[in-house]
């Protein structure tokens, strides 16, 4: 019970890490890896959730795994037109998007404990406004339209999370996972117009 | 089975994909405002039987099941699809002469037919879905010929982030109705749905993307993104109101909606001070003249929710010409700044700017003064200084409008000629404004029996 405690925590940690790689990291094939684990990591997180089916946590790897794959090919094809917008710096530097992901960690942890949702558990909850926070800052920073969209669909990963664990309706859950690839698909296509636009 | 809710419900995406490979052609128009008319007429010429749902609620013919949830649609649904529909059509038409305008057709018609679908969706959690992907893919309608990509992304933040929370509000009034008793369910649905409202209207503080769209992008596309999003919003919310009656009851709900009213009125106003560009005041008085809606729906009551509908209404024709105007603009000098076009090179453009500008902010002889006088007279009794404020706020953005006109910036890069069809649509709009000031009186009557259902609670 301590030992499954503890591997929940580290899971967490890791999973904040890896968002805060996607923050911090300047270049969009290591944005692209850090989310696509990040998902992975999220899965594993709800499959150790009590109450929730096997079958929502593969769904959550494969949904990140295929969306990091669309966005990739998205920015191979964009990276020759008009490299400097994939991978352009963002206005603050490193250190301090890497505090600012800490202090969300911190947020989330406080506003886990001190506004508990009876139905969903606490580690999920946390993780839930961790992604939030942090993809909400990813957005906002962002220069390039790949790296907003990342940033919506950190935010969608951590809200995913807390979704699948509270909702029972199948239909419900195959919706939201649409809504991802919905994300996925307008990043893409503010992604590939810019370049157009750019060459 | 419901064989015409079907029609209009398949219509724009069936009509779509045929749209878009014609985007680039001069067909794309008016193929695209004949399918949304086209929804219109079915709505109206199809005889719908009354179907009684319960005895306190009935449809207009049965319900459609689909994946098995219902479909269903009410007297209120079709003012809702009437009003979207016609509005969309008259805005794929202004689009029509404007090359950079053509992403609006098909991705138009997608998100209203995916708007229409999510109105319709019982239960409501299921229906955030249909609504939130609509509001997400009107991203695309936003884009020009390389520019209006930061407005866009901010709009995508906005739009994602209230998606989230009116998703998670269907599923903490779902949870409401399941536990009663339990204050924290109709807390976090309401706290929620205020938010989503504030990030989907664009209230202060998550103004910014309403004047960006307007100033950068696609003015039309900005013109039917912000439509689509309030109008969808108000009948969205009469939906919520009937599917959780307890709702418009909690004590907080008449305070935040005329919260968010005064906000949006007396923020744009402030704002729009600082600034400068026909798009970003054409932005911010969308918001100041919008904002009269939600604090009329405030008030609670028939009359008060039949001024909102009217106020709504009446914005079509202003946010129309204001539309075309700034997309003409832009195609003569390729920017919104002011003072790029003086009223010689742009006569009729320059006219439409300011006619548009002055009956988005209600001035008098405008039909748009007869809701905001109504409202005034309204409010006075019990809040005096709130209807002195409603009255007073246009006219800092008069003042705002005057600035942009006494500008003078001549451009350095060559203006391209008026567009021809600046003329023609110039004495429609304001023949429609005159007819519209002429029938206001009898345009209003139907306007009760929405009002009616929106205040009945089952």
């Amino acid at each position: 019970m301590i030992g499954e405690e503890i591997l929940s925590e580290l899971m967490i940690l890791l999973i904040t890490g890896l968002a805060a790689l996607v923050l911090t990291l300047e270049d969009w094939r290591g944005w692209l890896l850090a989310w696509a684990l990040m998902g992975a990591g999220g899965g594993w997180l709800l499959q150790q959730t009590p109450g929730v089916p096997g079958q929502l946590a593969s769904i959550q790897v494969l949904t990140s795994a295929l969306l990091a794959l669309l966005l990739y090919l998205t920015g191979w094809q964009a990276r020759k037109a008009a490299p400097k917008t994939l991978t352009s710096r963002p206005p603050v530097h490193w250190r301090f998007r890497a505090l600012a992901a800490l202090f969300f960690h911190y947020l989330a942890r406080i506003l886990a404990a001190r506004f508990p949702i009876p139905i969903a558990p606490a580690p999920i909850l946390i993780t839930t406004y961790t992604l939030i926070g942090i993809g909400l800052l990813i957005a906002t920073l962002g220069r390039s339209p790949l790296q907003v969209g990342l940033g919506i669909l950190t935010m969608f990963s951590g809200y995913g999370l807390f979704y699948f664990s509270v909702q029972d309706s199948l239909l419900a859950i195959g919706l939201m996972a649409g809504m991802n690839l919905v994300i996925a698909f307008l990043t893409a296509a503010l992604t590939l117009v810019r370049q157009e636009a750019s060459a | 089975m419901n064989i015409p809710l079907l029609l209009v419900l398949a219509i724009p995406f069936l009509a779509a994909p045929l749209v878009y490979p014609l985007r680039r052609t001069p067909l794309a128009a008016p193929l695209a405002a004949g399918a949304a008319l086209g929804i219109v007429a079915l709505l109206w010429v199809v005889p719908w039987p009354p179907a009684a749902l319960s005895a306190d609620s009935s449809t207009l013919g049965p319900p459609v099941v689909l994946l098995g949830r219902s479909l269903r649609l009410t007297a209120t649904d079709r003012w809702a699809l009437s009003t979207l529909w016609g509005s969309a059509a008259l805005l794929f038409l202004s689009a029509w002469p404007f090359r950079f305008e053509r992403r609006l057709y098909p991705i138009g018609l997608a998100a209203g037919g995916l708007w229409a679908l999510g109105l319709l969706t019982r239960p409501i959690s299921l229906g955030a879905f249909f609504i939130g992907a609509a509001a997400l893919l009107l991203t695309l309608t936003l884009l020009g010929e390389g520019h209006g990509m930061e407005g866009a992304a901010q709009y995508l933040i906005a739009a994602s982030l209230g998606f989230l929370a009116w998703t998670t509000a269907a599923w903490a009034a779902e949870q409401a109705a399941l536990n009663p008793g339990q204050p924290l369910w109709p807390t976090i649905a309401f706290t929620l749905i205020g938010a989503a409202m504030v990030l989907w209207l664009g209230v202060w503080p998550a103004h910014r993307w309403v004047p960006m769209l307007f100033a950068e992008g696609a003015p039309i596309g900005a013109a039917f993104t912000v439509l689509l999003i309030h109008y969808g919003t108000w009948f969205w919310l009469a939906a919520w109101a009937q599917e959780f009656p307890w709702l418009p009851r909690l004590p907080g709900w008449g305070i935040v909606l005329q919260a968010l009213g005064m906000l949006m009125m007396g923020s744009s106003a402030l704002l729009a001070l600082a600034e400068r560009g026909w798009g970003t005041i054409g932005g911010y008085s969308w918001l100041a003249s919008s904002g009269l809606a939600w604090l009329a729906l405030s008030l609670g009551t028939e009359p008060g929710i039949q001024l909102s509908a009217w106020a709504l209404w009446v914005r079509v024709v202003p946010l129309l010409g204001m539309a075309f105007a700034l997309a003409a603009y832009r195609r003569i000098a390729g920017t919104t700044e002011p003072g790029r076009v003086s009223m010689a090179q742009g006569p009729w453009v320059i006219g439409l700017l300011l006619g548009s500008g002055l009956a988005m902010l209600d001035a008098p002889p405008f039909p748009g003064f007869a809701a905001r006088w109504a409202m005034t007279r309204l409010l006075l009794p019990a809040h005096p200084l709130l209807a002195l404020g409603l009255i007073g706020l246009p006219g800092l953005l008069g003042w705002a409008l005057l600035r942009n006109l006494l500008a003078r910036e001549p451009s350095d890069r060559p203006l391209r000629p008026m567009p021809r069809a600046a003329i023609g649509f110039g004495i429609a709009w304001w023949t429609a404004e005159l007819l519209l000031l002429l029938a206001a009186p009898w345009l209003s009557i139907p306007l009760e029996s929405l009002a009616r259902a929106w205040v009945r609670t089952p």
